[in-house]
């Protein structure tokens, strides 16, 4: 006991002593940290923008919800706006990157610099050159991004995630536009699920800016542009509006035709409208409806619909589509659970995971049937080499057979 | 008596403090810390950074160690030892970003994990651990500027043969920067010695001509050996053969 009580006060003494020391050090050199990264910056505008006033020429908007998180204004001496410069940051599995994109006020790049990242050096620093670099001149909106094979993917998708966000930035977003102007709350969107063999293709969920989901949009193409038929959470119909930036001809009063059936229920809707335009959305739009006579959204994470299944007209069980992550792609999951709650089937629909690490799970899943909790189960232990693909597919239906059994059987 | 032991002292911390240079040397003949040896030697100045930021951690390590050896438990050495490195790797990385940001930028991830650099726990284990605090500073300077020789002397190789200069100035806070041998006419693009394959060859080259030379050395001291026990053999045939004749002689 006492050895231990020695151990544990060893242990604290060095610890103490430890912070202190890195304690005082980062008192001593904060300032001229943050100092030297202000001027690091500094140096980075200017070389962006030579002629920038320096005291008063930069105006910051602060930007939330977005990998650019600083919209910086920059003037010169006699007020006149010399362009942008879009301050973003993003993470990946080795670590940040903070980046400026230099724009000039028509949206053409004039920069972009990796001012702070701790991705292992050799390999952004090449990628950056020879994949990044080259866009200087390029106008923003019309940049053209490599599907990997860059040597240093994992910073090449960081650095395309905050220039797709500049894009947005600059350009206008005409989805969010497209969504704030039938709910007027919708402060920014997170794309849910791609549908694949249906007749409408995105579901993406409208989110207020105290982080609520307030609406569900689902898209569908007219004659190239993308329509959004929007939804609160209870299925109600709030109006269908172009969140692209086509434009169709009459495809404005096309839209408003469906109009009257705001503020009712999906499942009450019967359509009647007449006219090409107006028939070719009303077949969209009874595809969607269609889909929640089967299917209820179920708006927890990992889980995206759920269907009664029913054997002999005898409801049987539940059948959840669930989605997430894997390590290559997304993966999607059909998992049934009977009606005592315990998993009776488990499908995928989707994976891009590589057959050796996905098929030691499949293998092993005659063993999860049955089961009501699997949360006792460790990837890590389980199935070595293969953590990320089983974890996800655990998170997934762990997921499923809690909510089922928050939830009840209906 | 009391002269000739202080004599024997200084020329065994003499000893203590030459031996990395060459004969231990921790990269060229241990083969430890290769990780930052193979990444940060692009260029002279971020080896010359990264040694002298390895020696002021080794160095302060060292001592602190050898202090606090006797008050920490067995089965919790290395935990400690590692919660030391790492606070003097987290001083030294707040420092470099104060001081030398320039640095700091170029060493990026390699500068936090100096922790895992194996010559430092492993000249904390193997020595501060068991020596006093004098001896240990000496190890841990000797071992570091072994280090940063090597270092030094790769980053020589890797910049000269991918760029045809040695800059200075760019990424320590020197106060004049320009380059040296600046070969105006270098025209050998050889620009695959700044990244990790030129790392690999110019340690694999460097060990490989070193070893020639060991080999060589080895192989001297053999024949030397050979010599020696050739001679010994034949001046104790010649006794046997002398006494021989002195026996016969004797019983005629």
């Amino acid at each position: 006991m006492l050895d231990k009580l020695r151990i544990a006060v060893v242990l604290l003494v060095i610890g103490a002593l430890s912070g202190l020391a890195i304690w005082g050090t980062h008192t001593l050199t904060e300032e001229r940290i943050e100092m030297n990264r202000e001027r690091a910056r500094l140096a980075v505008y200017l070389e962006m923008f030579p002629e920038m006033d320096i005291e008063d020429g930069m105006v910051v908007e602060v930007i939330e919800h977005s990998p650019i998180f600083e919209k910086i204004s920059i003037y010169d001496t006699s007020g006149n706006l010399l362009g942008y410069a879009l301050r973003g940051s993003g993470n990946n599995a080795f670590g940040f990157v903070n980046l400026v994109v230099g724009t000039d006020p028509s949206g053409n790049i004039i920069g972009i610099e990796v001012t702070e990242t701790d991705n292992t050096p050799s390999y952004i620093n090449p990628m950056f050159e020879e994949y990044i670099r080259p866009f200087v001149g390029d106008s923003l909106q019309e940049l053209t991004f490599r599907d990997g094979n860059v040597g240093a993917t994992a910073s090449y998708n960081t650095i395309r995630q905050i220039l797709e966000a500049a894009v947005l930035l600059v350009a206008g977003d005409p989805m969010q536009d497209g969504y704030q102007s039938i709910m007027a709350d919708t402060d920014r969107y997170s794309h849910r699920y791609t549908f694949e063999d249906r007749a409408f293709t995105d579901e993406v969920t409208l989110i207020d800016s105290e982080g609520n989901h307030i609406g569900f949009a689902y898209h569908f193409d007219i004659e190239g542009a993308t329509v959004a038929l929007i939804v609160n959470p209870d299925n109600v119909f709030q109006g269908l509006v172009n969140v692209s930036d086509e434009t169709v001809d009459g495809l404005e009063d096309a839209l408003a035709a469906f109009d009257d059936y705001i503020g009712v229920a999906l499942g009450d809707i019967t359509l009647d409208v007449s006219g090409d335009l107006e028939t070719a959305i009303a077949e969209k739009f009874n595809a969607i409806i269609e889909f929640f006579d089967t299917f209820t959204r179920a708006d927890v994470e990992f889980l995206l619909h759920y269907e009664a299944v029913y054997e002999d007209d005898n409801l049987v069980g539940y059948r959840y589509i669930a989605t997430t992550e894997g390590h290559n792609n997304i993966i999607v999951l059909a998992i049934t659970i009977d009606l005592e709650g315990a998993l009776a089937e488990f499908e995928i629909i989707f994976d891009a995971e590589s057959a050796g690490y996905r098929d030691d799970f499949i293998d092993d899943m005659p063993n999860y049937i049955g089961r009501t909790d699997v949360s006792d189960v460790d990837a890590t232990d389980t199935y070595a080499g293969a953590t990320v693909t089983a974890g996800a597919m655990l998170e997934m239906i762990d997921a499923a057979l809690n909510y089922h059994a928050e939830r009840g059987v209906e | 008596m009391a002269v000739k032991t202080k004599k024997k002292k200084d020329a065994g911390q003499m000893a203590n403090l030459t031996k990395g240079f060459f004969k231990e040397n921790p990269i060229f003949v241990f083969l430890l810390g290769l990780c930052p040896a193979l990444a940060v030697t692009g260029t002279v100045e971020t080896s010359l950074g990264m040694g002298l930021l390895v020696i002021f951690v080794l160095v302060s390590s060292n001592v602190v160690v050898s202090l606090i050896k006797d008050f920490i438990p067995r089965e919790v050495k290395i935990p400690s030892y590692i919660v030391v490195i790492s606070t003097f790797v987290t001083i030294v990385g707040l420092l470099t970003e104060a001081y030398a940001p320039l640095l700091f930028a170029s060493l990026g991830i390699f500068l936090p994990l100096i922790v895992v650099n194996c010559l430092i726990l492993g000249r904390a284990e193997s020595y501060a651990s068991k020596n006093n605090v004098l001896s240990s500073a000496i190890d841990g300077l000797g071992m570091g500027l072994g280090f940063l020789g090597a270092m030094v002397v790769i980053g020589f190789f890797r910049e000269f043969l991918s760029t045809g200069a040695i800059a200075y100035g760019v990424y320590l806070p020197l106060p004049f920067e320009g380059s040296l041998m600046n070969l105006e006419f270098y025209i050998f693009n050889m620009g695959a010695f700044g990244g990790a394959a030129g790392g690999f060859l110019v340690i694999g080259i460097i060990l490989g001509i070193l070893n020639m030379f060991a080999i060589a050395k080895r192989n001297k001291k053999d024949r030397e050996r050979q010599q020696m026990i050739e001679e010994k053999k034949r001046i104790a045939l010649e006794r046997k053969r002398q006494k021989e004749l002195e026996s016969a002689g004797g019983q005629a």
